[in-house]
């Protein structure tokens, strides 16, 4: 048996675990298992109101501008139509009468 | 009975579209045209449009209260740089589509070369539905209204021109609305 043979058969000698280590090494895993750090459950909480928050803003202002373009469209659309009926209205009251015609529809 | 019901969905959905009029023959005047309006509005837009309407500015609540019946506004105005690019005949299709039930002529006025007419539909002998030809040599107006109800939301509409006839005569800009081009003042032309 040379030196080499003799030192793995010391390092692999069969030795008895340290009195309790399976029950420390199981409690070490149910610590493991535990969070940590609770205030990361309240973090991804307040990200995900943020992220809703952020949606509901940026929704409402494009409802915004919507509704802007919408009665900007209705401004200009009346102001024609307003004044054209107005234009009819002069019309009525200037045209001879011979160039109106109702129709008996 | 299914048959039944789908004849009868199809009568009121031909009702409710009867007093809108297919404004697309209008469509090639686009192109030519050096100035035009072309506005779109269904019921949720002008729904959305009077929301923003407020009660404290003249103007915008005369607006209001010619929107609150409206269920539908469609205009096409178009403004031509010169002469003989838009004929009264060319109105022809849209007349035509007036043939249909429900229409009557309320006005008609035709001089050298001007047009205007103006057309009520009615369901049930409710007043339901205007339309508004203006046409001139170098100009064309058409305006289609839905759900207007009675002669005083037209004389409301009258009032607003009034009112926005008052309003161009101060240094004031007139809105734009996008996807529009410069409409003209109340009743002004463009080369005033």
């Amino acid at each position: 048996m040379n030196q080499l043979e003799r030192d793995l058969r010391e390092a692999l000698r069969r030795t008895q675990a340290p009195p309790h280590f399976a029950e420390k090494v199981l409690a070490r895993t149910r610590q493991s298992r535990t969070p940590r750090f609770p205030w990361a459950w309240l973090a991804a909480a307040a990200l995900i109101l943020l992220m809703v928050g952020g949606v509901g803003i940026v929704r409402e202002q494009q409802r915004q501008a919507e509704g802007e373009r919408a009665k900007e469209q209705l401004m200009v659309a009346f102001r024609i139509t307003g004044s054209k009926l107005r234009d009819v209205q002069e019309k009525l009251v200037t045209i001879p009468q011979r160039a109106l015609q109702r129709s008996e529809q | 009975m299914r048959k039944l019901m789908v004849v009868a969905w199809m009568l009121v959905a031909g009702t409710c579209l009867a007093q809108q009029i297919d404004l697309k023959s209008l469509d090639k005047f686009a192109a030519l045209a050096k100035s035009k309006t072309e506005i779109t509005m269904d019921e949720a837009m002008l729904k959305s449009a009077a929301g923003f309407l407020s009660d404290s500015n003249k103007e915008e609540a005369a607006a209001k209260k010619s929107a609150k019946d409206l269920k539908g506004f469609f205009l096409r105005a178009y403004e031509f740089p010169q002469k003989g690019m838009f004929k009264l005949e060319d109105l022809k299709p849209l007349l035509d589509q007036l043939k249909g039930p429900g229409w009557t002529s309320f006005l008609r006025a035709q001089e050298d070369d001007e047009q205007t007419e103006i057309w009520m539909h009615r369901t049930n002998g409710q007043m339901d539905g205007f339309l508004l030809i203006a046409a001139e040599d170098q100009e064309v107006v058409v305006m289609n209204a839905l759900g207007v109800a009675n002669l005083s939301d037209l004389a409301a509409l009258g009032e607003f021109g009034k009112l926005a006839g008052a309003a161009a005569s101060t240094p004031q800009p007139t809105p734009t609305a996008p996807g529009t081009a410069a409409p003209k003042p109340a009743g002004q032309k463009d080369d005033d």
